[in-house]
């Protein structure tokens, strides 16, 4: 296998990019000068405070009065002037700066230290040290620091350390709640969970993976604090509150100044602007270190290189016929920057009919919809061909025109539900709005068209689900919500982007039958983007096979499903689970198990006044050595709640968890660690799986290192070994994940896991978020690497076929119960459970005849709905 | 909503407690006499003793703290060492003007910050610059001198509007507006920016979210996406900063109305703090964290009407 053929991994050799902070600094002309003005206060006031500058004659006396030359504009002997009683002001402020800049770093420290500990601490453990943590912080940010400092110089005396020392522990709440809020979402990556998993201690989590991804708010807000810290500290000395005269304080200065602001104005310059100038510096200087500490990943080698392709012309009576909806000829989409996505993409969809745009992702099958919608995102936009909407060419249309054509002409439904419509208006109000200015019908008749469209779309208590908020609807719900939407205008076409694939299989199945009755009814043609040839086989009636910006082969579906013409198809078609290699001989072990579940019981969100919700209610398998048991199940099922019981991430609240016959349900900390050699994981998402900041060489080695088996050249070769079981060349250890696409990461992933040559490893939904041919590609070499070390796998997974295929017994879970166990087979052919003969029949396949079967045989077995 | 509010209020009183326990105890860490600093060093040890009687400060720390909370559940805070003057009494009639000051100033920077960064998110383009140009030089800006200068331009150059001084609203509400433009102006212009910097960054986040384009596929008029329902959506994230928002320019106020001479909370909580008149102090840290927990709630109750999540749960 070449290194390009593995899912495509770029080739580009040159190593990340890292300069030096100080380096990195010095690039901005801001914090150059920023740098420069915080050194000039610094460095001049260390000087006069600490040698005998004055007795020198160097600088003029800052104390030494001359009321006969009050009030003086700059001059060769007083570069700034002098002030109400003569003294001169330049003098005055560098002598004052010292104590300004060092009651700021006082502050700060106490501030940036004592936040970032307890924000630390409270993001990552959570539960009551975030309580007390928490409350504290909100009780200091009820305080404005002027009257702590105030009360701390009542207290305390003048000497402005202890003010500012009070100050720091107030601004700390400050720090505190971003460090906490940004440690939060850190620590619920999976990457944290990965190196939990890894067995590696806390503080170690807390250095390597928290701290660093927190850093840059964090100094956002320290450069904040020493901004507050300033002004509130020459605040205080304005107050008249500092060290008593005639000591120079800058705010102190400025005090003077403003008393005497009639007769002499410029005295307020000088003060003024060496506040403002020292707080704009250290906003500079921390604007510029955030800036620094970002990452910078490498411009993806990925993207497409602008590629020109003929088509042939589209015969013009095909665009004069009355029954095109939507046409679409040689259409190319490019970015501003030049780079074509999309090129030349030519098809023509009927009224009444479905037309499935599938392919990968990256195809540019979503970007082919949006430009028909137009609504291509910002930055992206058509640079040829034409694009007909019934008999209108609707190409160069404005914004405005083309906003009047949707929703009564073209219309959309989008992939996620739950977060395509705006989540702070009812469905009843998102509704009646498109219904006024679609239908120009008043309130009350919108209402009531909009309480038909919603049984239209078969949601049972229409009344009721118009009062409703989006996000207090099921994904399924809110798709309905979303098609009666876009019905309001009566539009002659629906483009419907992915629209059941964040969806169950038994979502998709009830959603995808109701655009066929829809379509049945209204008439309206259906564009359907989607990369699942399940879906194509159910509701289309002609396809187009999308490849990186082209239209490979299209067609009737008949015809495509049957004899594919084109390679690519076949390659697609051939991707799907049912037709992957089946297992030669399924492992039967009747030894004794290795992992056993037994009636495992797992609850959610126990509180005083909150009813727990039991993600699990007593689920009992096994796994043996060597055998890959599959758990499949629908979202809410419980299978991910198992896979992380299992591995201890979460606590458990009845049953038992047994590894190599020990117990190990309430296994200790230190117990956790000596497991992780023997349990690992591989998680869904190989974006967060894996910790952004590290090389996939200190990704790899972090577990060696961990138990101190491998050190120096062992670990490395340990890793280069690990690298070649997962089929990716050795220099990839210099890069980091944002180099790899999804199937790479996830072969990383897999290394990591592999690391301490565990016995077991949950793969939890490892294959989700791959494309079809990809995840048979990890599927393959998922099973080379059992036969090659006999680990056992707990694949957990939502889509039946795939589980099948890699598994050597299934389990079917539902609502937090087992519905039934048993081998791939048997399960395939002769499921026993109700529950399992559903899911298996809503699943479709890629083969439109049988679909249609399939499908009756699902309608006839479908529950009816309450 | 009742319920939202009636939860609030029933927390915020333990905080109130927690606030007056720290600053009490805090207060009895002051070095050497408290009679002492008051009376100053020219002070007999008799008359000392006497002072310390009279205020019962002789007796135990806990005795102190256990009369001190009872007639804090009864809203008295004791009274001032230096004027006998119930502490209640002489905060009341402060805390109207610095609370009316630092509430218009936060109104008005939000109301500007909002229209601003919405129009900026919007439209997009060179107003970006300038506001995070803007929000730098706001937060870099000291209020104190920004009114001096406010004063020399407007009232001692221009003469537009009054120095300085204070008439109640009661007395003329046309006067204290006049007498209220420039110290409110000093607070809101650092602010401005900062609202609406939050604003625009709110705003494009909720114009590029899925739902946007979803209303839009349906034929949905810009004008009713950035008015009912991005703005809304965007409004929500920047009206919970305004909290936090509004302590700052507590602060503020309590500064700069020196500089305006006006009679709120600030001169007597300085010269309290020059005098060393504990009592005074203490009421106000205590007066300043209610008048924070009320508009906190006031907050979660226009977030709880802006956003229904926050609302329903």
């Amino acid at each position: 296998m070449s290194t390009q053929s593995i899912d495509g991994l770029i080739v580009d050799l040159r190593p990340t990019q890292r300069r030096s902070v100080m380096r990195e600094l010095v690039r901005s002309p801001t914090a150059v000068i920023a740098l420069v003005w915080s050194a000039l206060v610094v460095v001049t006031s260390v000087a006069v405070n600490t040698l005998p500058i004055v007795a020198w004659g160097w600088v003029p006396d800052p104390l030494k009065q001359n009321l006969g030359d009050a009030g003086a504009l700059p001059s060769a002997a007083h570069w700034l002037g002098t002030d109400t009683l003569g003294r001169d002001v330049l003098s005055r402020l560098v002598f004052a700066g010292g104590g300004a800049i060092a009651g700021v770093l006082l502050c700060v420290a106490i501030a940036t230290i004592l936040g970032l500990a307890l924000g630390l601490l409270a993001g990552y453990y959570g539960g009551l040290i975030d309580a007390i943590t928490s409350t504290i912080s909100e009780i200091l940010q009820t305080l404005p620091g002027i009257i702590v400092m105030l009360l701390a110089v009542a207290i305390f005396g003048t000497d402005l350390t202890v003010g500012m020392a009070a100050l720091g522990i107030l601004l700390s709440s400050g720090v505190f709640r971003i460090v906490r809020s940004s440690a939060l979402i850190v620590s619920r990556e999976l990457h944290v969970d990965a190196a939990r998993v890894s067995g590696i201690r806390d503080l170690p989590i807390l250095a390597r993976h928290v701290l660093p991804n927190v850093m840059r708010p964090t100094i956002v807000q320290a450069s904040l604090t020493a901004t507050l810290a300033l002004l509130l500290q020459a605040g205080l000395s304005f107050l008249g509150q500092g060290p008593p005269p005639p000591a120079p304080q800058w705010g102190s200065m400025v005090r003077e100044a403003s008393d005497a602001i009639y007769r002499f104005p410029w005295l307020m310059v000088p003060a003024g602007l060496s506040i403002i100038l020292t707080a704009l510096a250290f906003n500079a200087i921390g604007d510029a270190l955030v800036d620094t500490t970002s990452i910078r990943p490498r411009a993806s080698s990925r993207a497409r290189r602008p590629r020109r392709t003929l088509t042939a012309a589209l015969p013009t009576q095909v665009l004069a016929d009355p029954g095109i909806a939507l046409a679409v000829d040689r259409l190319t989409v490019a970015t501003e920057s030049g780079v074509e996505l999309v090129h030349g993409v030519t098809f023509e969809l009927r009224d009444g009919q479905t037309l499935g745009l599938v392919g990968e992702s990256g195809s540019g099958k979503t970007l082919t919809a949006l430009a028909a919608l137009g609504l291509l995102p910002d930055g992206v936009r058509v640079t040829g061909g034409r694009i007909r909407i019934g008999d209108r060419d609707v190409t160069d249309e404005s914004d405005a025109r083309f906003a009047q054509l949707r929703g009564t002409t073209i219309a959309y439904v989008s992939q996620e539900p739950m977060v395509a419509l705006d989540p702070s208006t009812t469905v009843g109000s998102l509704l009646v709005e498109p219904l006024r200015t679609h239908r120009g019908i008043p309130q009350t008749e919108a209402r009531r068209v909009a309480l038909e469209l919603l049984s239209q779309v078969g949601i049972p208590d229409p009344a009721k689900v118009m009062r409703r908020y989006p996000f207090q609807l099921s994904g399924g719900m809110a798709q309905r919500v979303a098609i009666a939407i876009a019905l309001t205008g009566r539009p002659r076409v629906l483009v419907a982007d992915e629209p059941t694939t964040a969806l169950d299989v038994t979502v998709q199945a009830e959603i995808l039958e109701l655009l066929r009755g829809l379509q049945a009814e209204l008439g309206m043609a259906i564009l359907l983007v989607t990369h699942n040839f399940g879906v194509v086989a159910d509701i289309c009636h002609n396809v187009a096979v999308m490849r990186e910006g082209l239209i490979v082969e299209s067609g009737d579906v008949l015809r495509v499903f049957a004899e594919p013409a084109d390679a690519y198809t076949r390659t697609l078609l051939d991707a799907v689970p049912d037709a992957w290699p089946q297992v030669a001989d399924r492992v039967v072990n009747d030894g004794p198990p290795l992992l056993t579940v037994e009636n495992l019981e797992v609850s959610f969100g126990q509180g005083a006044f909150q009813e727990p919700f039991r993600a699990l209610k007593g689920v009992s398998l096994d796994v043996r050595p060597g055998e890959t048991v599959g758990l499949v199940g629908e979202s809410g099922s419980g299978k991910t709640t198992i896979g992380r019981a299992v591995l201890g991430l979460v606590p458990t609240s009845g049953g038992r968890v047994t590894f190599d016959g020990m117990d190990i349900t309430h296994a200790s900390a230190k117990r956790r660690r000596a497991l992780s050699t023997d349990i690992q994981v591989v998680f869904q998402d190989p974006y967060s799986s894996l910790d952004p900041r590290l090389t996939i060489g200190q990704i790899l080695e972090e577990p060696l290192k961990a138990h101190g088996v491998y050190r120096g050249s062992a670990a490395r070769a340990r890793v280069a070994g690990l690298l070649d079981q997962v089929r990716l060349p050795t220099n990839a250890l210099e890069r980091r994940p944002s180099e790899f696409s999804g199937g790479q990461r996830q072969r990383i992933a897999i290394a990591r896991a592999l690391a301490m040559s565990p016995r077991l490893i949950v793969c939890d939904e490892a294959l989700s978020a791959l494309d079809l041919s990809t995840q048979a590609r990890v599927v393959e070499l998922l099973r080379e690497i059992q036969k090659d070390t006999g680990v056992a796998y707990l694949f957990i997974g939502h889509d039946l076929a795939v589980v099948k295929n890699l598994s050597d017994r299934v389990v079917v879970l539902h609502r937090g119960e087992v519905m039934e166990s048993g081998d791939p087979e048997t399960i395939g052919t002769s499921p026993q459970h109700p529950y399992t003969k559903r899911l298996l029949l809503a699943a479709p396949v890629p083969d439109p005849v049988e679909q249609a079967k399939r499908r009756e045989l699902w309608l006839a077995s479908r529950p009816i709905e309450n | 909503m009742i319920r939202l509010i009636l939860r609030r209020v029933l927390l915020g009183v333990p905080l109130v407690l927690i606030v007056a326990t720290v600053a009490f105890f805090l207060v009895q860490l002051t070095p050497g006499s408290p009679a002492a600093a008051v009376l100053g060093t020219q002070a007999t040890p008799e008359a000392i003793v006497r002072f310390e009687e009279s205020l019962g400060l002789s007796r135990p720390v806990f005795v102190q703290y256990a009369e001190y909370m009872g007639h804090l559940l009864t809203l008295n805070l004791g009274e001032s060492w230096l004027t006998g003057e119930p502490v209640r009494d002489l905060l009341a009639s402060r805390l109207p003007v610095t609370v009316s000051l630092a509430a218009l100033a936060t109104l008005v920077a939000m109301t500007l910050g909002i229209a601003v960064g919405t129009g900026a998110a919007v439209r997009g383009g060179w107003v970006d610059r300038v506001l995070t140009g803007g929000s730098g030089i706001g937060l870099a800006v000291p209020n104190f001198w920004l009114a001096s200068i406010l004063v020399l331009v407007f009232s001692l150059g221009l003469g537009l509007v009054p120095a300085t001084g204070y008439v109640p609203f009661a007395t003329d509400p046309s006067q204290w507006l006049n007498h209220l433009i420039l110290p409110v102006a000093t607070l809101a212009i650092a602010m401005v920016a900062s609202f609406a910097r939050q604003t625009r960054t709110s705003m494009l986040e909720q114009l590029s979210s899925d739902y946007v384009r979803t209303l839009r596929g349906v034929g949905t008029p810009a004008r009713s996406i950035i008015w009912r329902h991005t703005l809304r959506n965007a409004a929500a994230p920047v009206l919970n900063t305004a909290g936090l928002q509004f302590v700052g320019v507590l602060g503020g106020a309590i500064v700069i109305e020196q500089v305006f001479a006006l009679p709120g909370l600030g001169r007597a909580i300085v010269q309290s703090a020059s005098s060393r008149d504990l009592p005074v102090l203490l009421g106000a840290v205590v007066v300043s964290a209610i008048v924070v927990l009320i508009v906190n709630i006031l907050v979660d109750v226009a977030v709880a009407v802006l956003n229904p999540r926050a609302r329903i749960s």
